[in-house]
């Protein structure tokens, strides 16, 4: 993958969540982040196509928890944030900041 | 386990099972188990279950389309060479039976089940072949399936009206049905793979 490679407007959501939830990060809990911090209530498949993808770039990994009673025997697939995702968002971050300086983005634009 | 007080929609929970990648199918199925049981308990079964359709839908159209962007040459490939381990078996099929048929009539006989035998060993061919196909396209088996069934059911309706010419008009019709409905068969070989396969991912030991 490309140094120059940036991160899409919700894999950039995605990742901030997992960061912000830590070791507690799953589909369950990364959908709830989102929906509380921005009011964007994102599908089950929005979350795991994304995740699928950040993880085929090495941005994040995942490990299967134990299974438990409450999902019908089934395991949590936690996620982690990787360095290379963390310089991911660092370099998107930058790219929008540089992009939007000096921008008035108040009233001009209505 | 402790057994679920509310069921989400068996075909809803199934069709998740064979769309996600193998990897990712138990954390999606158990995510969306753990939120309907908290919805169905706060909002009732109905809505919980409308939720769980709509959240399964939206799961199996996603991973369907990231599944064919990701890699559509290999699916491609896959489809063809699907296509082409169909023509070259039919046409044994049809080459051996279809013997078997002149001998059958050289000697004044007829045998009404033969038309029917061959269908048969067809479904069993187009089963076996996506088996095949499935087999070459790990995480995307059933993406590709649709889409060499597709192809097949296509091309068995545009060859309809060659295929009566020379045929006996008795068998034409229904054999012909017959032959479209056979494409399920690649689905139902590629879903077997795609079963065994999960199995073997959630019990790597077995």
């Amino acid at each position: 993958m490309s140094s120059r490679d940036y991160l899409g407007e919700f894999e950039h959501i995605v990742v901030l969540a997992l960061m912000r939830l830590g070791d507690r990060a799953y589909g369950v809990t990364v959908r709830q982040e989102i929906a509380a911090r921005i009011g964007r209530d994102v599908s089950v498949g929005a979350i795991y196509a994304t995740l699928d993808r950040l993880e085929a770039k090495g941005y994040v990994t995942s490990r299967l928890g134990e299974p438990t009673a409450e999902r019908g025997g089934r395991s949590k697939r936690f996620f982690r944030v990787t360095a290379k995702g963390v310089s991911a968002v660092n370099r998107t971050r930058r790219a929008l900041l540089s992009m939007s300086e000096g921008l008035s983005l108040v009233g001009r634009y209505s | 386990m402790r057994a679920h007080l509310f069921s989400p929609p068996v075909i809803a929970v199934w069709l998740v099972g064979f769309f996600t990648p193998d990897k990712q199918t138990e954390a999606i199925q158990g995510d969306l188990l753990e939120e309907f049981s908290r919805l169905a308990a706060a909002s009732g079964v109905a809505a919980a279950r409308r939720w769980y359709w709509r959240q399964s839908i939206d799961t199996v159209a996603r991973f369907m389309g990231t599944g064919l962007c990701a890699a559509p040459w290999l699916i491609a490939v896959a489809v063809l060479g699907g296509c082409l381990s169909l023509w070259f078996g039919l046409a044994w099929v049809d080459i051996a039976l279809g013997r078997l048929n002149t001998t059958i009539h050289v000697h004044g006989l007829r045998i009404f089940w033969l038309p029917w035998g061959i269908q048969i060993g067809r479904f069993l061919l187009m089963m076996f072949v996506g088996c095949l196909v499935a087999l070459a396209v790990r995480g995307r088996e059933m993406v590709t399936a649709i889409a060499l069934s597709l192809v097949c059911a296509s091309l068995s309706g545009l060859a309809y009206p060659i295929w009566t010419i020379g045929h006996d008009a008795e068998y034409a019709l229904p054999v012909r049905v017959f032959q479209f409905v056979s494409s399920i068969a690649i689905l139902l070989g590629a879903a077997i793979v795609r079963e065994v396969r999960f199995l073997a991912h959630q019990h790597p030991g077995a």
